[in-house]
């Protein structure tokens, strides 16, 4: 190529990535823009959607929790639009102190509840629902007695296009629908710790009943805390992404990506498996490659001077079968059948059978290669005095190398990709590292991309290499 | 047998499907030492043949080829071996590509002379002197000339220390400029005494360097003699008519 014409290509190429990355840009400005908020919320506004939420609550679970709203009371100081549709609630509230009443009386409660029970089953298994229900009611009646606390919390409020289903929280306000994030922090002074205390009841493991202390075994503890009684783990303290669509489809792909590859380093069961990978790779081509040059030879020896005829007949019979059949099978059958009664371990297994595989395939292309040395070279060694094995060492097979030297590169690069197919006797290569980060995290996009482009990126590398190696082959003896 | 034989060819026969071609037919020649010997002939009348048949590049269908007294058609006899002191040069030169010049010499020398690889360089270096061709020493083929490519092609053959060399069209495949240059060292070495076989179809070069000139059609030798009887005096008329073509 000439300089002039890799210039021209070098500019068609960097104004492709540019045109991309400008277009990106435009669509991600446009989104932004659109969806910037444009609503903007009163206090009195504000106000009322907050009491609309906490009358949403915890309706259907507990009646003591309608007794914490009923003596919660939110007052909106300030109104913030955010950024992109978020609205930011400065709120000062008045409620009960919950957590300070339980924690009074929970250790009397529990000790009653599971009184009552061990009377009733004469078992030290406790139906923690049961418990609840009665500590819920034990509670209630008892609320009055709470004292009263205030505080001041940030609550975030979302516009939202379209109402999704099942969503509690999501409140329809002069036209437009909003969404109320109330972070842990928030749900904690709010409704008087009562977050807080879950799991707190496990730590219970001795009472007393009837003047003696009981053990409680740990499988008899109630491990669910108060939260649950209220329904205010159904409360979503998930924070809504309100960016625009291409800045939420990056963070999304940004969560999926920490959760596929650096929570708990799932990327090593890439790295591992792109290195077993390589390592099969080479060695089976190495492995091919002589058993190709081999085949190939005693092909051509049997074609030019008719001697070898048994060997011919094995060669060409390992060729058909290997040509003939599926890879995959032929692993299955050499691991399963062959090599796993013998005691062979699955690489060395693995290894052997991608070798024979293509050995075979470059035993043809190596048969071409010095085929299409000329018959004159073969004269003139044997007329020097070499003999037939010279010769070929000598003169034909270096020229035959040097033209399928860019084939055989070609077949390392399919051999490569091939080897994925080790999976199936249960190699952990690259192909086997995405499968197993898919079978933990469920995902398929990240993982099964992520094995694609590793694969994609060497085989560029070495269609690169196999470039520059023919360039400078072609440079040679000029 | 007379010791001053090199080459003696007994009733060559070459069939080639199952004897409906008959490329050599009944062919009966000697090569006495110091002979130059330069075969002509029409194409396919054999002439390349009967020269590869010599070092048995070509199997002969029947007859006997005896080179210094042994009968190199027999299956026991290591021809390798025989070859060895026997250069051939090729139309098509066959040098080695993927080898320098130098390379192209010393390979066969190195491997089956088993002298060493200094003695070789040293040895490739004096004929490449001889020919001028020193500074090419580094040189691929493909950056000589076709010239210098089948000069280089006989100072391979010639590190062997061959006793007999055989050219094969030497020159057919050259630039018309450049088949003085290489007639020329063919010369030299016929004046040096180097028993030569060579098919060929200059004419000069057969009637000023040849002893010995061979006329062959079909497979068969029509006239053999000298080069003036050849000729200035051919008898059979089909000699005749393909001189008056060539000259």
């Amino acid at each position: 190529m000439k300089p002039k014409d890799r210039k021209k290509k070098l500019l068609i190429e960097a104004g492709v990535i540019a045109l991309i990355v400008v277009v990106f840009a435009v669509v991600v400005l446009v989104d932004t823009f659109k969806f910037k908020n444009t609503y903007s919320l009163k206090a009195d506004e504000a106000q009322e959607i907050l009491s609309q939420t906490l009358a949403l609550i915890p309706k259907k679970q507990s009646k003591t929790a309608n007794g914490i709203v009923d003596r919660t009371h939110f007052t909106v100081k300030s109104v913030e639009a955010g950024e992109t549709r978020e609205q930011i609630l400065h709120c000062e509230y008045e409620t009960v102190d919950v957590l300070g009443l339980y924690n009074q009386y929970k250790n009397e409660w529990f000790a009653d509840a599971y009184a009552y029970y061990y009377s009733e089953t004469n078992q030290s298994m406790v139906n923690s629902a049961k418990v609840r229900q009665y500590m819920d009611e034990q509670l209630l009646a008892k609320l009055d007695e709470a004292e009263t606390k205030s505080g001041s919390i940030d609550i975030h409020v979302y516009e939202l296009q379209n109402k999704p289903e099942g969503d509690a929280y999501v409140i329809s306000h002069a036209g437009t629908l909003f969404r109320i994030y109330l972070s842990n922090d928030a749900l904690n002074g709010v409704f008087g710790g009562m977050v807080t205390v879950s799991d707190d009841i496990k730590n219970t493991k001795t009472i007393d009943y009837n003047g003696q202390s009981v053990d409680i075994e740990k499988k008899n503890t109630i491990r669910t805390g108060l939260a649950d009684c209220f329904g205010l783990n159904n409360f979503s303290s998930a924070k809504p992404d309100a960016s625009p669509y291409f800045v939420s489809l990056w963070n999304d792909f940004c969560d999926d990506f920490y959760l596929n590859f650096i929570k708990g380093a799932k990327w090593t069961y890439l790295a591992k498996g792109l290195i077993t990978t390589l390592e099969i790779t080479l060695l089976s081509a190495l492995l091919g490659v002589l058993l190709g040059f081999i085949c190939a030879i005693i092909r051509v020896t049997h074609d030019k001077t008719g001697k070898m005829m048994i060997p011919d007949q094995i060669v060409r019979v390992y060729l058909s079968i290997i040509r003939g059949t599926p890879v995959m099978i032929q692993l299955l059958i050499i691991y399963f059948v062959i090599l796993l009664p013998a005691g062979v371990a699955k690489f060395p297994s693995a290894v052997i059978c991608f070798a024979l595989n293509s050995g075979a395939y470059v035993a043809e292309i190596v048969r071409g290669g010095i085929m299409s040395v000329d018959n004159g070279q073969i004269e003139a060694g044997r007329s020097l005095g070499l003999n037939y094995i010279q010769t070929m060492y000598h003169i034909v097979v270096p020229q035959a190398f040097k033209a399928v030297l860019p084939s055989l590169a070609n077949e390392f690069i399919t051999l490569l990709k091939e080897s994925s197919v080790a999976f199936y006797i249960g190699v952990a290569d690259l192909t086997q590292g995405g499968l197993k980060i898919r079978s933990i995290t469920y995902s398929n996009f990240m993982p099964l991309i992520a094995v694609a482009v590793i694969y994609f990126i060497i085989v560029m590398i070495l269609t690169k290499l196999v470039k520059i190696l023919e360039r400078r082959l072609r440079k040679d003896e000029r | 047998m007379n010791d001053n034989i090199m080459i003696q060819v007994d009733d060559l026969k070459k069939h080639y499907l199952d004897g409906k071609v008959k490329a050599l037919d009944g062919v009966s020649v000697s090569i006495y030492k110091g002979d130059v010997v330069a075969i002509i002939g029409p194409s396919g009348s054999g002439k390349s043949t009967l020269l590869r048949s010599l070092n048995l590049l070509e199997e002969p269908t029947d007859g006997h080829i005896y080179f210094e007294g042994v009968d190199i058609t027999d299956k026991k006899v290591n021809i390798n071996v025989h070859r060895q002191k026997m250069g051939m040069v090729f139309q098509q030169f066959n040098l080695f590509p993927h080898m320098t010049v130098l390379k192209n010499m010393t390979l066969a020398p190195v491997k089956l002379l088993k002298i060493s690889e200094t003695q070789a360089k040293e040895r490739a270096m004096k004929l490449l002197e001889r020919v001028g061709l020193a500074d090419r020493a580094g040189a691929y083929p493909a950056q000589l000339s076709g010239g210098q490519k089948q000069r280089v092609a006989i100072m391979r053959a010639l590190c062997m220390q061959p006793t007999v060399m055989l050219f094969d069209e030497p020159t057919s495949a050259l630039d018309p400029e450049m088949v003085g240059e290489v007639l020329d060292v063919m010369k030299e070495l016929a004046l040096g005494g180097m028993t030569m076989a060579v098919v060929t179809h200059e004419m000069g070069f057969a009637r000023e360097v040849a002893n010995r000139v061979i006329f062959m059609e079909n497979g068969k030798i029509v006239e053999e003699g000298s080069p003036s009887e050849i000729f200035d005096h051919p008898k059979s008329e089909r000699l005749q008519s393909f001189l008056a073509k060539v000259l």
